[in-house]
């Protein structure tokens, strides 16, 4: 993981690892930060981890003004976030206030709590003296002022205070149509906006003065251990390399096909109707790419890790004995199992923890039906950049809908992506059922105009002679050039 | 405030103990003394007290609270009303049974303190 270092070096860590690279690398000390969102968006889970990153003699302190303090320990303790050394002020209201006579008329709520209220904060605040502070939810402040303008004051005079001693601080607001808080998101130095749409929880970081941050909207969970957030991914502004080291895919024919093979750090799209062999065509650059001693990983979207293994074997694709040695992995994603953003850093971390050289998502289609999220195709697209900036040589597989007839490389708008097309595709041949495969588009080198017919055998893939006295491959019903026979 | 020797005697009337703690509480930050009372038969017994001052928060309490506002009037003990809703009849009859005025809920503690002080006058 890299983080730049920006101009104030010193952060504090939120405790959540993907919203420390969202806000380049944590909250900058000394400020106040807005968490905003709607009930149950976690609000008071991201106060609760950003406390629990704090070492002891930080003393952190939590100001509950909503929810009693036995019942925020008992849930942090459930998503197995350590509370121990966190300090507690209970400003919450007893529950004497709803069954004894506590209630009362006489004189409004300002004139009554905000005195004792704002001296039990300083008073608490000066003796623990805490580096940071998590206040849920400052908005209850508003009932303690007696209008807009003196709520405004005592939220700034309280952050003044704050300032003053050096606390970083992290407060909450509860927001709804009726009492917005656009007033405390002009007072903040910034924000992150929590909410929840078609089933899927974002972050976002709307503002956040003295540093950079990734804008738009990330994917979080919420789940047995608290808050994750995964950075949406976006392709960093590497220059691009011109890579010539050529990676071999084992079949001379094949390399002769791609004029020396496919180059390192490309993407390249493998197009064919189902069953074709597409897959197979990818494990076997994998299997040459083990022989150097490179790690390859396949993201099964569609079919099963032991099919995919046992198939392999059946074409001496030595599969289960790469994954052994760790140079295949081949990794089953369940439908729905993860979001956009979860998946990309997923893949992106597999390659920085393993050095992974080679990473083939079989396929787009499955892709798009499996993951959660918004956007999928320019996600695919910043993911691909990604690995081709750091030099992996990505592997797309796209299944074209078309068993025979008039040729389609591609359903969606995603041809763009590749800066390699190769297709393998049906032939009827005098009655009998061909496979062929060609190339439609190479960016860096020239490649071999002509189809050559592919075989899975129990060997291996098999390619042989340019099919060059053949004509209307494309059509799917190729005539030989030398004996014309009858339209198909 | 009174600066005199003994500082002016109070009396509060209201059904709400936590009204009444906050109102004694708020009078007694200001220098006052204050009688407080939560019944009307408490009330009968602290009408013939010195006090300088009376404040009566009606809620609660039936309109047998107007004749013991009378008594309070006839003895020159000058009356503030308090009343939980602005109303022109209760603002009248609070008048009829000799108050000086009515306060409606919530009160605001700076001009409750000023319209003490100008009345003790």
């Amino acid at each position: 993981m890299t983080i730049e270092p920006s101009l104030s070096d010193q952060r504090l860590s939120s405790g959540i690892r993907g919203l420390d690279e969202v806000l380049s690398g944590g909250f900058l000390p000394g400020r106040a930060y807005l968490v905003r969102g709607g009930p149950g968006s976690g609000k008071t889970t991201l106060g609760m981890h950003f406390l629990s990153a704090a070492a002891p003699e930080e003393a952190p302190l939590f100001i509950t003004l909503t929810e009693p303090v036995p019942q925020l320990q008992k849930n942090a303790e459930r998503l197995g976030i350590d509370v121990r050394h966190i300090q507690f002020l209970d400003l919450s209201p007893s529950p004497q206030f709803f069954t004894e006579v506590e209630t009362y008329d006489i004189f409004s709520p300002a004139e009554v709590e905000r005195a004792p209220t704002a001296r039990k904060i300083t008073e608490t605040v000066e003796r623990l003296k805490p580096q940071r502070v998590f206040l849920d939810a400052m908005t209850q402040f508003r009932y303690l002022a007696s209008d807009a303008y003196q709520f405004r004051q005592q939220v700034l005079s309280f952050l003044h205070f704050l300032k003053q001693q050096n606390i970083t601080l992290l407060f909450t607001s509860e927001a709804s149509p009726e009492t917005p808080d656009e007033d405390l998101q002009f007072m903040a130095d910034g924000i992150l906006h929590l909410y929840m749409m078609h089933d899927v929880r974002f972050l976002q970081v709307t503002k956040f003065r003295g540093s950079g941050f990734s804008g738009g909207a990330h994917t979080c969970k919420l789940g047995a251990t608290g808050m994750q957030v995964f950075p949406r991914l976006l392709p960093d502004a590497m220059r691009e390399r011109l890579s010539i080291e050529m990676i071999s895919s084992g079949v001379p024919e094949l390399d002769a096909l791609l004029h020396g093979g496919i180059e390192r750090g490309t993407i390249t799209l493998l197009c064919g109707p189902s069953g074709v062999g597409k897959t197979t065509l990818g494990l076997q650059f994998m299997k040459e790419a083990a022989g150097r001693g490179e790690r390859s990983v396949v993201y099964a979207f569609e079919e099963e890790t032991d099919i995919i293994l046992a198939r392999c074997e059946a074409v001496n694709i030595p599969a289960r004995g790469m994954t052994a040695v760790g140079t295949l992995q081949i990794l089953k994603i369940e439908p729905l199992q993860y979001t956009v953003d979860e998946f990309a850093r997923l893949v992106r971390r597999d390659v920085q923890e393993h050095g992974t050289r080679l990473v083939m998502i079989d396929s787009i289609a499955g892709y798009s039906l499996s993951l959660h999220g918004e956007d999928l195709d320019a996600q695919l697209y910043a993911l691909s950049k990604y690995l081709q900036h750091h030099n992996v040589t990505v592997l797309l597989i796209v299944e074209s809908s078309e068993i025979t007839g008039n040729f389609r490389v591609t359903d969606g708008h995603i041809s763009y992506l590749g800066d390699n097309i190769i297709f393998i595709r049906y032939l009827e041949i005098r009655g009998e059922m061909r496979k062929a495969i060609g190339v439609l588009k190479k960016r860096l080198s020239d490649f071999e105009r002509t189809l050559r017919e592919i075989e899975i055998t129990s060997q291996g893939i098999k390619v042989g002679k340019p099919l060059s006295d053949l004509r209307g491959i494309l059509s799917g019903t190729p005539e030989w050039v030398s004996e014309r026979r009858d339209d198909g | 405030m009174d600066e005199s020797v003994q500082p002016a005697l109070i009396l509060t009337v209201d059904a709400n103990q936590r009204n009444l703690e906050l109102l004694g509480q708020v009078l007694q930050q200001a220098g006052y003394r204050t009688l407080p009372v939560a019944t009307l038969a408490a009330l009968d017994q602290a009408l013939k007290a010195p006090v300088s001052l009376a404040l009566v928060d009606i809620s609660g309490f039936d309109a047998s609270i107007w004749q013991r506002c009378e008594r309070l009037h006839e003895r020159a003990i000058p009356l503030l009303i308090i009343s939980a809703r602005q109303s022109a009849a209760l603002h009248q009859a609070s008048l009829v049974h000799g108050a000086c005025g009515v306060l409606v809920k919530p009160l605001v503690v700076r001009e409750l303190l000023g319209l003490i002080r100008s009345l003790l006058q």
